[in-house]
């Protein structure tokens, strides 16, 4: 029967020594293309271990950078635990699939932190890996793109290129500054290739503006191309005047080229040795001196004369004049006139005080303001001292015309100033009228303040103030009055003609039951009367004693309706009869005289 | 016999005594076990083909099938596909046994030849689709040599159960000689004659037999060993009709059928005997060296797989 089993493995074909076919008899599939050279039954060792199936040491063996990956834990394996085997399916064939993974869903940024962005996104796998290893691809761009600059600018392409922008949008992202030639002007907005030709990026000269421009000038003009050109635009030449032999300052900067040169512009021959040349002399050469003596570049009007060389330097105000301001008139040839203007004040300003001060002005004002801020009259007295020291001129001067103004820039007309009188009635009103006359001074003080009246002694009149009235206020006795006065009717305060007796100011409780010398029982220093001797007390000896003596005045003054007052007063007509005090308990049968029985 | 109107009684205690008392194998013996392991491989086949997730998996290109769900399970060394591999040669090997009681005479006294067959032929069957599911429809090297060697023998072991139940034997499965078949087929005559049947009916069962039987004087071919059945199967489909159409109860009908069938088999196998022993000797040369060179090659394969590691169920 074994004939049968030896026929069929011959038929078969069957080769024992040929250990490829052999392998082939023992594999269990056909070894997928990559491993196809670990074909043959001599190999099986090289994966499979003995009772150990697949082991991932074997694997990684050959698979080096695999291994090297795990170790380092990175890249797809970084957290690969299982054998190799678990993913990786082998003896499928020759077509086999080793690498199942879903080529669109695989995230490069994370597994490979190598993020495809930009145009990189959309690029197939297979362009930039090439080989079947995923791992060969290097991230240098050299790897995948070639460099197509001439000679080299070597592999750090990220310096100019992006991969958000196209390849040949480059100077989006280079910095030309960080070259030799920096790109200002012009120079920055213009393609790269227009100087790179043929993308020659290094050795590119640059040194001269002929390297890449063409001299436009129908006569050469040489290499100093920057002597009138700048890099912001070629169209426009600025010419450097300031390298020429006439610097153009002032206002000779904004003036157009032809308005000196004539044409051809670039063929320039200047006159600038006089302003002359190309201005007329608005002075008809009555001056002989160079123009610029008195006028710059920047102003015709505002030159540089200086003033105080002449005999009226210009200070303060007059400084900031036009020449105009002062030098207004003509000569006959039509010619603005210099010389010969007199230096008074009165030559050109108006006079407001008519003459009145003469022509000092400058006694007063000066040149910084018209106004006269501060001014001390020329004989220091008294009188101008005091309340009067802070008072504005005009307090006084108060000129007999009123005020005015010719035009609004003349300044307000001012007389008067000489005839101002040093009397107080020239300037204040009496307000006594006329009850003390013109001398003020005898009781009012120029130094005190509100004219106080320190002067004044109420010892000096009929009346002097004593007790309880020195310390009374004036108008606690000079009440403001409206009548007639001797400067004529008004309301004043009378000062004069007060009354100095009692009722003059008081008034009398007694309802002249005692007279009016009040002073017989009254003091100034109080109104109350201590101590009273009656005036008939000799007489009346026995009465005034006893018990009687140390009675108070209103025990036996009572009050009682007196003629002239329509109140009860205390009346002083008192009965020195007993029951004109006090009652008779006896009903009068014993009669009026009491000190028969009794005694005081 | 007398001629009967439309209906005709057939004593029909007769007709089934005589097909119980039938000591010999029919043509349709040995078919429970060829229903047992048909059923055995349809649930098989299901469970595996779209429970186990198989339907996908062993329709999936080789290439990228590695990287299917199903993989896990049903590659050859995955925990079903070893199971099953495992279940296919254990199955294999119980066809062995029936091969060692026939040639060692001390075993015939354990059971009969005929569940001994069954047995064989149950394992037989199956072992070679439990083999088939193991192999994930992948046949690569020698293993796939020794599958095919297999599926061969599988092929042939149908032929060799129609061939051997084609060879007439007692219920035990011994060999009966000519005169003992042809004796019991003048007995099937004897009886089909002495029912009363109509005239016609009698002459179409004449006639039957007459052609099955070889009494028409042509000796059948050797094709008619395999085509001969689908013939007589025909002609009884017709004989059963005319019956029934000439009022022949339905009883009757089907005995008569029967007897006409057994007898025509009878008479076949006597046709055939003799080219059927001829054919069987060969087909024993071809069916058993071929199982000896399968299983030298699975035990390569087995040595194999269990020297790198791979008989483990691990998944």
């Amino acid at each position: 029967m074994w004939w049968v089993l030896v026929l069929t493995m011959t038929c078969l074909g069957i080769t024992v020594d040929a250990s490829a076919q052999l392998g082939a008899l023992v594999s269990p599939g056909r070894l997928s293309r990559p491993h196809a050279a670990l074909e043959g039954v001599s190999n099986c060792l090289s994966c499979h271990a003995a009772g150990r199936q697949v082991s991932a040491a074997k694997c990684l063996d050959c698979h080096k950078p695999v291994a090297q990956r795990i170790a380092q834990k990175t890249g797809v394996h970084r957290n690969v635990t299982t054998d190799c085997v678990t993913c990786h399916v082998e003896h499928a064939g020759v077509d086999g699939e080793l690498r199942p993974f879903d080529q669109r869903r695989f995230n490069h940024a994370i597994e490979t932190r190598f993020p495809l962005t930009g145009v990189h996104a959309g690029v197939t796998c297979a362009s930039c890996h090439k080989t079947r290893s995923f791992l060969i691809a290097a991230t240098t761009c050299v790897s995948c793109h070639a460099d197509p600059h001439v000679p080299t600018l070597g592999v750090k392409c990220e310096t100019c290129h992006t991969t958000t922008a196209k390849f040949n949008t480059a100077q989006a992202r280079f910095d030309h500054n960080t070259t030799e030639f920096k790109l200002a002007g012009a120079h920055a907005k213009v393609a790269c290739a227009s100087c790179h030709v043929n993308k020659v990026f290094s050795g590119v000269k640059f040194a001269a503006c002929s390297d890449c421009h063409k001299d436009p000038h129908p006569k050469p003009m040489g290499a100093a191309c920057a002597s009138c050109h700048t890099a912001t635009t070629w169209k426009t030449s600025k010419v450097d005047h300031s390298r020429t032999t006439f610097p153009l300052v002032g206002k000779h900067v904004q003036v157009e080229c032809v308005k000196c040169h004539a044409k051809p512009p670039l063929d320039v021959t200047v006159r600038a040795d006089t302003c002359a040349a190309c201005h007329a002399d608005p002075h008809k050469g009555t001056f002989k001196q160079d123009c610029a003596a008195c006028h710059t570049q920047s102003s015709f009007e505002k030159g540089t004369f200086d003033h105080a060389t002449t005999r009226f330097p210009l200070v303060d105000k007059h400084g900031g004049l036009a020449c105009a301001a002062c030098h207004k008139a003509t000569s006959a040839a039509g010619v603005q006139e210099f010389r010969g203007l007199s230096i008074t004040c009165a030559s050109c300003h108006a006079d407001v005080h008519r003459g009145e001060l003469g022509v000092t002005c400058e006694q007063c004002h000066t040149a910084r303001t018209f106004e006269v801020k501060s001014y001390t009259h020329a004989k220091p007295r008294p009188f101008f001292a005091g309340e009067h020291a802070s008072l504005a001129c005009e307090k006084c001067h108060v000129p007999p015309l009123t005020p005015m103004r010719a035009t609004t820039t003349d300044p307000v007309l001012r007389v008067g100033f000489t005839t101002t009188s040093t009397t107080c009635v020239s300037c204040h009103r009496d307000v006594h009228l006329g009850q003390v006359g013109d001398r003020c001074e005898n009781c009012h003080a120029i130094d005190a303040p509100k004219f106080a009246l320190v002067g004044f002694s109420h010892d000096q009149t009929m009346f002097p103030l004593t007790g309880k009235h020195a310390p009374l206020m004036c108008e606690a006795c000079h009440k403001a009055e409206t009548r007639d006065f001797p400067a004529g009717h008004g309301t004043a305060t009378r000062l004069t003609g007060v009354g100095t007796e009692c009722v003059a100011c008081h008034t009398d409780p007694h309802a002249g039951q005692l007279g009016v010398t009040c002073q017989s029982c009254h003091t100034v220093q109080t109104f109350a009367v201590p101590r009273y001797t009656h005036r008939n007390q000799q007489a009346l000896r026995t009465f005034f004693g006893g018990k009687h003596a140390a009675l108070a005045c209103s025990a036996c003054h009572k009050a009682a309706t007196v003629k002239g007052s329509p109140t009860p007063v205390a009346s002083y007509r008192t009965s020195t009869t007993c029951v004109s005090c006090h009652n008779d308990v006896h009903r009068g049968a014993l009669g009026p005289n009491c000190a028969s029985c009794h005694r005081l | 016999m007398s001629l009967a109107s439309n209906s005709v009684a057939v004593p029909a205690g007769s007709v089934a005594r005589a097909v119980r008392e039938e000591p010999w194998l029919t043509t349709r013996a040995l078919t429970n076990v060829l229903v047992l392991a048909g059923v055995f491989t349809v649930i098989l086949c299901v469970v595996l083909l779209f429970g186990l997730g198989g339907w996908e998996y062993y329709g999936a290109p080789l290439a990228t099938r590695g990287y299917l769900p199903a993989h896990r399970l049903l590659r050859p060394s995955g925990p079903i596909g070893l199971a099953l591999g495992i279940a296919g040669v254990v199955a294999m090997l119980s066809t062995l046994p029936y091969v060692v009681r026939k040639h060692w005479k001390r075993l015939a006294k354990f059971g009969s030849t005929r569940n001994w067959l069954e047995t064989h032929i149950f394992f037989g069957i199956v072992g070679p689709i439990l083999v088939t599911f193991h192999t994930s429809f992948k046949f690569n090297g020698l293993i796939s040599a020794g599958y095919w060697l297999m599926m061969t023998v599988w092929a042939s072991g149908f032929v060799g159960r129609y061939l051997y139940v084609r060879i007439p034997k007692t219920i035990r499965g011994t060999e009966l000689s000519r005169a003992e078949l042809e004796g019991r087929l003048e007995e099937l005559r004897a009886r089909l004659d002495a029912a009363p049947l109509p005239v016609a009916t009698q002459r179409e069962l004449d006639a039957f037999d007459a052609a099955t039987t070889g009494r028409d004087g042509r000796a059948p071919g050797a094709l008619d060993l395999f085509l001969g059945e689908f013939r007589i199967r025909a002609r009884l489909w017709l004989l059963r009709r005319q019956m029934l159409e000439a009022g022949v109860d339905l009883s009757t009908v089907h005995n008569l059928v029967s007897l006409s069938a057994e007898r025509a088999g009878i008479a076949r196998r006597l046709a055939h005997l003799q080219r059927t022993r001829r054919l069987f000797a060969v087909w024993h040369v071809f069916h058993q060296p071929l199982v000896f060179a399968m299983f030298a090659i699975v035990a390569i394969h087995v040595g194999i797989a269990l020297y790198f590691g791979y008989a483990r169920f691990a998944p």
